[in-house]
């Protein structure tokens, strides 16, 4: 039975290596690779990345407090 | 400056339903018992001044006013006519304004869904999930539960013809003690194709999730509908929370209160007037939004100086030290800021929703290389 949870559990710390190059393979993506990968939503969040300079203010807005905000794409 | 473009409006203080999760009613914040029950004309009127002298002083090219509550529709069709046509008049040309609501869906009849469509109002229902789900905390005064009528909302909503702005979608509070995979196709079994998922606000290091025989019983959760979401792969079927995670994963940045990292600029305006950060964060403490400032006689700018309002615009640089030295840190920012509440530190502390952050966001990494590398997740 969990009543407190401890922060970042040792059970994941073997995996932090590997998910670093997991996410440095995801934002090399950015940089203009032509793959394109069999998941629509991938694609899309590719897609809306490299449209967005690098550095840009967010477009997207979604927020948490009990509303679904309408986004443009 | 930060730039704000969010106007959330607290159109009403009270509620019809009594959501044993909802940080306005049900947790440490009491501050609604000294709200008038329905915003008035009055501070509509200078809400609307407010709001609209901030656009045109910042040049603000684009704003959304969100009608929120307790339910927003219990102040009446009336209301809202007054409340569009007054911003309409006010905001500054070359700010393009948009408006939304979220609702249960209760009193959403088919005038009122007329009423959203005439006024350009984009419609969200909270829905939990299917009827032994929703109707066990979204229930009204009598403990009777609401999934009927959310339902019956959503389909007058849907049944709006070539109106597809006019339903948001569907916002759904994480329930781990169900099947996500359930949740998700009993929103796909009703046409629904916008979804959201919000990790309850109640907890928090003070209160920590418990009862559950996972450790991560959230991340479970989640990874089950990302699981039915990916693989069901369909273009349309947007959920705001992995839309997010997918690009903040490639190097994005999303303005989020949950993920992210990024300053959160939005305003709320309580029913009287008063200016206020984010408002999940009332769970944190009563009268724990309150700034002291208020439309009424304050510009809406004075907030972001406000200690409790730089909480929330600190983003990245407010996190705590284990959060500045994860690897996560870009893609999870620290997770939703309530969340890392704790009596004496505050906020400096990561989310108690750190392990199934973790987890989650290394399975939706591990997804998106598979697809690009083949490497297994």
């Amino acid at each position: 039975m969990l009543t407190q949870m401890s922060v970042a559990e040792p059970v994941f710390e073997k995996d932090m290596t590997e998910i670093s190059t997991k996410l440095r393979q995801l934002r090399r993506l950015r940089a203009g690779t032509e793959l394109q990968p069999a998941s629509l939503h991938l694609q899309s969040a590719l897609q809306a990345a490299k449209c967005e300079p690098v550095g840009a203010a967010p477009e997207v807005s979604y927020i948490f407090i009990g509303i679904i905000i309408p986004t443009p794409n | 400056m930060y730039a704000a473009s969010t106007f959330i409006l607290k159109a009403t203080s009270t509620c019809n339903l009594r959501c044993d999760y909802c940080y306005m009613f049900e947790l440490a914040d009491r501050s609604f018992e000294h709200q008038p029950p329905v915003m008035g004309s009055d501070v509509v009127d200078c809400t609307a001044r407010a709001i609209a002298g901030y656009c045109a002083k910042f040049r603000q090219p684009k704003a959304l006013i969100v009608f929120h509550g307790g339910e927003p529709t219990l102040a009446g069709q009336g209301w809202f006519r007054h409340a569009v046509k007054t911003f309409r008049s006010q905001m500054p040309p070359g700010c393009t304004t948009s408006f939304a609501m979220q609702t249960n869906g209760v009193l959403l009849d088919d005038a009122w869904v007329d009423l959203c469509a005439e006024l350009g109002l984009s419609v969200s229902v909270s829905l939990d999930g299917p009827p032994s789900v929703h109707d066990s905390q979204r229930v009204n005064a009598a403990g009777a539960g609401s999934h009927h009528d959310a339902v019956a909302a959503i389909e007058r909503i849907q049944r709006y013809a070539g109106m597809e702005h006019l339903f948001g979608g569907v916002l759904c509070v994480v329930n781990p003690n169900e099947d996500g995979r359930t949740i998700y196709r009993h929103f796909r079994s009703l046409g629904i194709t916008n979804m959201d998922f919000l990790l309850p606000v109640e907890a928090n290091w003070d209160h920590p999730p418990s009862g559950f025989a996972s450790p991560t019983p959230f991340a479970d959760y989640l990874i089950s509908i990302f699981d039915a979401w990916w693989s069901e792969n369909h273009p349309k079927v947007r959920i705001a929370y992995f839309d997010s995670l997918l690009r903040l994963l490639v190097g994005s940045r999303v303005h989020s209160d949950s993920l992210g990292g990024d300053p959160l600029t939005m305003i709320v305006v309580d029913c009287n007037g008063s200016i206020e950060p984010v408002d999940s964060l009332r769970s944190c403490g009563n009268g724990f939004t309150q700034l002291g400032l208020n439309t009424q006689h304050d510009p809406i700018e004075r907030a972001f100086q406000h200690p409790t309002f730089q909480l929330a615009l600190t983003g990245q640089e407010g996190l705590c030290q284990t959060c500045r030295e994860c690897e996560l840190r870009d893609v999870c920012g620290g997770g939703y800021l309530p969340s890392r509440f704790r009596q004496p530190n505050g906020f400096d502390n990561p989310s108690v929703y750190c392990t199934d952050l973790m987890k989650l966001i290394h399975h939706v990494a591990g997804a998106c290389t598979h697809q690009l590398t083949g490497s297994s997740q």
